[in-house]
């Protein structure tokens, strides 16, 4: 007889657990984010013009109310699965891709806010040479370091997805980087933005990688 | 390629991430070589042979 935990074939498919946390985390945290902004800015403004009264105080529990049904809403309907065996190569992996988006978020937030105006670093603007450095330290020498350990500790099956979500990216830029130039010259695009055709090759790379790994 | 790897597993009553482990793969790939999705590279078929003690062509079979 098989385990229950097996296959697997009636229960939802890795991929529509992982869309529906993406969809319950970024959906919810977002509101919750605008609910404690919501929340800070009333109180604020109560507080320096002095009428904490009990009508403001009904709002303010009412947001409170709010966030914390969220939240309770959020862990509810939060997809869970059983813990499983997992290969060690393959925990290495996960725990070096967790350390990286671990890492790489918040010194992604930390360096796109350092500086002003034209400043900032996802800008076209002039940058300081200390966060130019730091930034191209980061990605041009960190990055493909990990990216280097990573790949050592994928199994053959994830690096069919990474090599088939390259190779269709691959194509969609030679298709569409020329496509661009050429309606630019036309006049009838803006002209072609680096960081942004290089931002599309990264989505289509990891919607290929991760239709062929989970779906 | 059709293969019989969920039967073999089934019989010995392994789940797809007790199987993954003895093959150091994840199960995403056991489910997707179940599942016909992935043709193992030889190096894992060869694996996943000597795990279940027999022949490559006894698991895989590459006629459509």
């Amino acid at each position: 007889m098989m385990k229950s935990d097996d296959i697997d074939d009636d229960r939802p498919s890795d991929g529509a657990i992982l869309l529906k946390r993406a969809l319950i985390g970024f959906v919810g945290g977002l509101t919750q984010v605008f609910l404690a902004g919501v929340l800070a800015g009333y109180l604020s403004v109560a507080v320096e013009h002095g009428y904490l009264s009990v009508a403001a105080g009904i709002v303010l529990a009412l947001i409170v109310g709010l966030i914390t049904l969220l939240g309770y809403g959020m862990w509810r309907f939060w997809p869970r699965t059983e813990p499983e065996p997992v290969a060690p190569s393959i925990r290495s992996a996960r725990n070096l891709l967790a350390l990286m988006v671990a890492v790489g978020v918040p010194l992604g937030i930390v360096l796109g806010v350092a500086g002003e105006g034209p400043g900032l670093l996802f800008s076209d603007g002039p940058v300081s040479p200390v966060i130019a450095a730091t930034a191209i330290v980061i990605w041009a020498v960190i990055a493909p370091l990990l990216t280097w350990l990573w790949w050592r500790k994928i199994d053959e099956h994830e690096a069919d997805a990474y090599r088939d979500g390259a190779l269709v990216a691959a194509h969609g830029y030679l298709f569409a980087a020329p496509a661009w130039w050429m309606a630019t010259r036309a006049g009838w695009l803006p002209p072609q933005e680096p960081m942004l055709v290089m931002l599309g090759v990264a989505l289509l790379w990891c919607a290929v990688w991760f239709a062929r790994r989970f779906l | 390629m059709k293969n019989r790897l969920k039967v073999l597993r089934a019989e010995r009553d392994w789940s797809q991430a007790e199987l993954a482990g003895r093959l150091d793969v994840s199960r995403q790939a056991v489910n997707a070589i179940e599942t016909g999705k992935h043709d193992p590279s030889l190096p894992l078929a060869f694996r996943i042979a000597r795990l279940f003690d027999m022949k490559i062509e006894e698991i895989f079979d590459d006629e459509v």
